[in-house]
């Protein structure tokens, strides 16, 4: 069995128990002109395979997009968890210093009202973002700006009283931009 | 997933019960668009935004396809990556957000006109092009008529074993045309 099939059936083994493989995962790990045969195999699994069934999260997060309010922060309220409770776990995550929390705050803010561009945001971001809200990375339902660049108004009228973020924090000081800037603006990857 | 029937589905608001069609497919979504390694990090995020816009779209629009929803929704899924790569070069108008509102249509776009111009309609007219006669007849009557596979046998005259050989030989098409880019 050549290395591609390997890959392949351990693909679909894990995606038909909805462990959640990581496409993009797999492909890192052939060299890199087989990588458009081993995408084209992955993608025969994905049509040949019924989808698992989504988790309780996944539906929690598709409901209130549909209903055109912020998944994420739809998510964290039917967890019982508070914005300063993410973050600050968040930030762990990361790897970043205590000092770092109060640039954090401003992006995750961003990132769960849907102001937030998703091609600037770091995979390391939706990975730990994911694993603080105990869901897999794939089943993140995260929305960022449309075409007219701006977020709903309702987005702000259900944010927590008492949880305004210090928005002036995203000018900084001047000079380089820093590590949180960097992962939450720096993608794509 | 669909509602008042175990028959596979056909891409329409009718029939489907919309949460759970996107969330059932939601991570699939993404996972297609990463095995194709043309879109990276959170790029595939918006890419995935996008997919699932069109999809909404067409579902509350009440669109039908003679064809399964995963195709469908697959297909949808290459043109939205198609979309964006040829994008990445220029401008490229985004989808507004889901919401329950109207979803516009993104603006005309210069050189993504031809692709933006393909109507998710002719998702059909792609696929079946794929079929010989007899495999487009035995779809059509499976997926968009909503025929059993006994009764498409019945009606097209062949043995049951026939119809499902048919009926395998033909999702085999669409499934190497899909996995191919759907171009």
């Amino acid at each position: 069995m050549s290395g591609i099939d390997r890959l392949t059936e351990e693909f679909r083994r894990a995606y038909v128990v909805g462990e959640h493989p990581d496409a993009g995962e797999f492909l890192v790990r052939v060299p890199e002109p087989e990588r458009a045969e081993l995408g084209r195999r992955i993608r025969l699994v994905l049509a040949d395979e019924p989808p698992p069934d989504p988790a309780p999260e996944t539906l929690v997060m598709v409901r209130a997009m549909l209903r055109g309010q912020p998944p994420l922060l739809e998510l964290r309220a039917s967890k019982g968890m508070t914005r300063d409770e993410v973050v600050s776990r968040l930030r762990g995550e990361l790897g970043l210093a205590p000092p770092a929390e109060e640039r954090v705050a401003v992006y995750y803010h961003e990132l769960e009202t849907g102001q937030l561009r998703l091609a600037g945001v770091r995979d390391r971001v939706f990975e730990a973002v994911a694993r603080v809200m105990g869901v897999a990375r794939a089943s993140l339902v995260l929305q960022g700006p449309g075409a007219s660049g701006a977020s709903p108004q309702a987005v702000f009228a259900r944010a927590e009283p008492g949880a305004e973020v210090a928005l002036a924090a995203l000018t900084g000081p001047p000079g380089e931009p820093g590590e949180v800037d960097d992962l939450f603006t720096g993608g794509p990857g | 997933m669909r509602k008042g029937s175990q028959h596979p589905g056909r891409l329409s608001s009718d029939d489907y019960d919309l949460d759970s069609v996107v969330a059932t497919y939601w991570d699939t979504v993404l996972q297609w668009i990463r095995s194709t390694g043309k879109v990276r990090g959170g790029e595939a995020e918006e890419v995935r935004q996008d997919v699932f816009v069109r999809v909404i779209r067409e579902i509350r629009a009440g669109n039908r396809y003679p064809v399964p929803i995963r195709a469908a929704i697959y297909q949808i899924t290459n043109w939205t990556i198609m979309g964006f790569v040829a994008g990445a070069a220029g401008h490229h108008e985004r989808e507004q957000p889901i919401g329950d509102g109207p979803v516009h249509e993104p603006a005309d776009d210069g050189a993504l006109r031809e692709i933006d111009g393909i109507g998710e309609d002719e998702v059909v007219e792609q696929l079946l092009a794929r079929l010989g006669d007899r495999e487009g007849t035995l779809m059509t009557m499976l997926y968009l008529e909503g025929l059993t596979l006994p009764e498409v046998a019945q009606a097209m005259d062949i043995t049951g074993n026939n119809a499902h050989q048919i009926h395998f030989r033909a999702k085999q098409r669409i499934h190497e045309w899909l996995v191919e880019g759907g171009a």
